[in-house]
């Protein structure tokens, strides 16, 4: 009777473990059931198109460096340069896993208005353009255009193979190990300094180019065509301060394309580098400045001495070949910290810095510490560094009269200005520049940013500095709102503004 | 002979005592969480990911949308054992293009790269701060891997019942503590408690202590997956989490759907390397 109760018992007590077991298995979710659909479905996925974007609303308050003397246009030293909003479309294409496609278009309306009747300045398809400005600033209201502007953004379509990457269009190509105000081995595409917005990578431009990336054992090759220069865009400031009257461009031939190669990889687990090259040209131009005139003779008794006497200046742009090898290191330091090595040497064609109107080579380098610590929700990077000037000349004494009679002919102007233009003042520049980033609250709702760059000559006494500090928070998926300062000044050029971005991204 | 026989004798008793005693608490407990922590684990997987942050109000703040592949190295091996991840936003908007690679090793540190369209580079991600969210939600950094079976010390607390999509079921109760003072400032966590059902060793919920032992999250199994891995084995794989903080209130949906396992995933092994951040491979 005993052993009766006991297997009964056991019986009920496998029945129930089994029941309650079964019951957790017939609780678990079950792939099977949506099998068919989920074959469909990627049956459907292997050529897909997506429309992603977002509508913005823009407000910027600057300080204008021009100021109102002496200019008709504008009426005040504080104004509003950005009121309006921009619309980004971006089309996404994928094609199995062979093929991609990608397309960004901005429309932007400003309602403060741009003066956009020198565009071909910065446009691609102007090999030659003048634009003449005097000392005082001779454009007005008329000029200004408030029509919405639509650019294009990038454009690119990418071919996959296993371990090849081709990707052929106008597209953003960043190189090096890190980002920020001042990367010296980023060097493939040029800036837009005229950007007005807290995005710091909007200041990029898109270059047509054809891109082929090899990948191998975790190294990648990569070899660039740019056949179509494409300078920096430079702010109307800083050509008006400068009294630019032309800027030329080399002309669209094959002759003036951009090449560019870049071998990078990892070495283990801690050690990352980058060799790159391009022979391209500068992004910034080179000044030439021409002083048509004719010689006065002046008459001190007997003594009769000619005197050059210039009738107009001219002061002429334009982008020099250049040759430029570049570094770039990555030491991981620990689980925290990584060393970052940037380095570039920009060899122009007066190499040996014989003629004054040309930029020296210069050799640059920023080198420090960095923490992408993602999970901590923090980005910082510090970096110190230098610009060399290859075979320095010093500017030429301006207060020494005779100097500067004996230097002014139609080639040649004292060239202090145009050193401190170059940024070649000095023999060498102390650089100094950061960047952190840092998400707070629920979500990672606010996010504060800050790039800064600092420069000064040898003794520390006159500094230059570009800072960046913004917030941005977001409010729900998709809107967000960035409110941001720029502060800067360099060479001879300053910005201070205040932008407010307000975004729907879809 | 005969003290050699009596010796035997004892010897024999009291070593058959010796195991004939009950586990300690902490004998069981640890047993427990290293039979857990052996759980026969999915070679490939490829899932899409939904972390739904909602705030005190019970309202969504934010849906981060992206696809996961998950591929285990070696997954025979203790030593040579590595999980290979990558990942990609799918939304929101502002995220969409993001992408994520990590390698999770047993005997050395973890490898991380983050692709960010912002920056159009794949970079390094250097340290894992446990402690902190994990993409702004209730979950940490620490809670979202499996913790580290050495660093913790277990207690076996009881059995206890947990309900778990309307049926109850008998868990074991198993407390974890950190071995060491860093370890517990690393993850920011002092104690945890989880419920371990007994028949699959799911963990049904999991309580988590801040260092001053006070409770402040309450983890719950929100729905599983079950198949065989390559070898045969049953794995029974978290699909959904959810996490409630209670000292703010919030709470965190983690969802996974369209889970695709071993050759249904049909995952290439090449494809865990920064080349793909940028590439689709889904």
């Amino acid at each position: 009777m005993r052993s009766k109760s006991l297997a009964i018992f056991t019986c009920m007590m496998l029945f129930c473990t089994g029941v309650a077991y079964s019951q957790i298995d017939n609780l678990a979710d079950k792939p099977e059931a949506g099998k068919q659909k989920e074959k469909g479905k990627d049956k459907d996925k292997d050529v897909t198109f997506s429309l992603h974007g977002f509508a913005q609303a823009n407000f910027v308050a600057s300080r204008n460096s021009i100021g109102a003397s002496g200019n008709r246009w504008r009426t005040s030293r504080y104004e509003f340069p950005r009121i309006g909003g921009t619309l980004r479309l971006e089309l996404e294409g994928n094609a199995y896993d062979v093929a991609h496609f990608f397309s960004a278009v901005e429309m932007e309306y400003n309602a403060a208005g741009e003066k956009k009747n020198f565009l071909k300045f910065y446009n691609p398809n102007a090999f030659l353009q003048y634009t003449y400005f005097t000392y005082n600033a001779d454009f007005d209201r008329s000029e200004l255009i408030k029509n919405p502007s639509i650019t294009v953004r990038e454009t690119y379509v990418d071919l996959y193979s296993k371990h090849v990457t081709f990707r052929v269009g106008q597209q953003i190509i960043a190189w090096g190990e890190i980002e920020g105000v001042e990367a010296p081995s980023d060097v493939v595409i040029p800036w837009d300094f005229t950007t007005k917005s807290n995005y710091f990578e909007y200041s990029r431009i898109g270059v047509t180019a054809a891109n082929l990336s090899f990948h191998f054992a975790k190294q990648q090759l990569q070899l660039i065509w740019i056949p179509l220069f494409q300078p920096t865009k430079l702010p109307l400031e800083s050509v008006y301060h400068r009294g630019v009257t032309s800027i030329s461009r080399p002309e669209f031939e094959v002759r003036n394309g951009e090449y560019a190669a870049r071998l990078s990889g990892n070495l283990g687990n801690s050690f990352r580098y980058g060799l790159g090259f391009l022979y391209g040209y500068d992004d910034l131009p080179d000044t030439r400045v021409l002083l048509p005139g004719s010689y006065q003779n002046y008459s001190f008794g007997d003594f009769t001495l000619p005197v050059y006497t210039p009738a107009v200046v001219f002061t002429e742009l334009y982008y020099n070949r250049v040759y430029v090898p570049t570094l770039d290191l990555g030491i991981a330091m620990g689980d925290v910290l990584s060393w970052k090595v940037s380095a570039n040497a920009n060899f122009t064609e007066d190499f040996w810095g014989k003629r004054d109107l040309i930029k020296n080579p210069t050799v640059t380098y920023l080198t420090g510490p960095e923490s992408t610590n993602m999970f901590a929700k923090i980005y910082l990077g510090l970096y110190v560094g230098q610009q060399w000037v290859i075979n320095y000349t010093p500017p030429t004494n301006d207060s020494n009269p005779i100097e500067l009679v004996s230097r002014l002919d139609r080639f040649k102007l004292p060239n202090k200005q145009t050193l401190k233009g170059y940024g070649q003042l000095n023999p060498y520049t102390w650089m100094l520049s950061g960047n952190m980033q840092r998400s707070f609250l629920q979500g990672d709702a606010l996010d504060f940013q800050v790039r800064f760059a600092l420069y000064t000559d040898p003794k520390l006494w006159r500094w230059d500095y570009v800072v960046y500090p913004y917030f941005l928070y977001k409010f729900t998926n998709g809107v967000s709102s960035a409110l941001g300062v720029v502060i800067a000044n360099r060479r001879g050029d300053d910005r201070y503004m205040i932008i407010s971005e307000t975004r729907y991204s879809f | 002979m005969g003290f050699l026989k009596i010796f035997l004798s004892i010897l024999f008793v009291f070593t058959a005592s010796l195991a004939a005693l009950p586990e300690t608490a902490v004998e069981m407990g640890t047993r427990l969480a290293k039979m857990n922590d052996d759980r026969p684990v999915f070679e490939r997987v490829k899932a899409r990911i939904n972390l739904i942050i909602n705030n005190s109000s019970g309202e969504v703040r934010f849906t981060k949308v992206l696809i996961m592949a998950a591929y285990t190295e070696n997954m025979n091996s203790p030593v040579n054992y590595c999980e290979r991840y990558i990942t990609y936003f799918m939304a929101p908007a502002d995220d969409q293009g993001n992408a994520y690679l990590s390698y999770h090793y047993k005997n050395q540190s973890d490898v991380k790269w983050a692709y960010l369209k912002g920056i159009r580079r794949a970079k390094k991600v250097t340290g894992a701060d446990k402690k902190l969210s994990f993409f702004g939600s209730d979950f940490t950094n620490g809670e979202m891997g499996k913790p580290n079976f050495l660093e913790w010390k277990y207690k076996y607390l009881g059995d206890d019942k947990v309900t778990f999509r309307g049926n109850v079921f008998d868990c074991y109760m198993i407390e974890s503590l950190p071995k060491t003072q860093s370890i517990m400032n690393e993850n920011g966590c002092g104690r945890r408690v989880s419920y371990v059902e007994k028949k699959t060793l799911l963990t049904l919920r999991l309580d988590y202590y801040d260092e001053n032992l006070t409770k402040i999250k309450e983890m719950r199994l929100v729905s599983f997956t079950t198949k065989n891995n390559i070898n045969g084995q049953k794995v029974y794989y978290e699909t959904g989490l959810e996490m409630r903080n209670l000292k703010t209130g919030t709470r965190t949906e983690l969802r996974f759907s369209d889970v695709k396992v071993e050759s249904e995933a049909n995952i290439r092994t090449d494809i865990f390397t920064e080349q793909y951040l940028i590439q689709k491979w889904w």
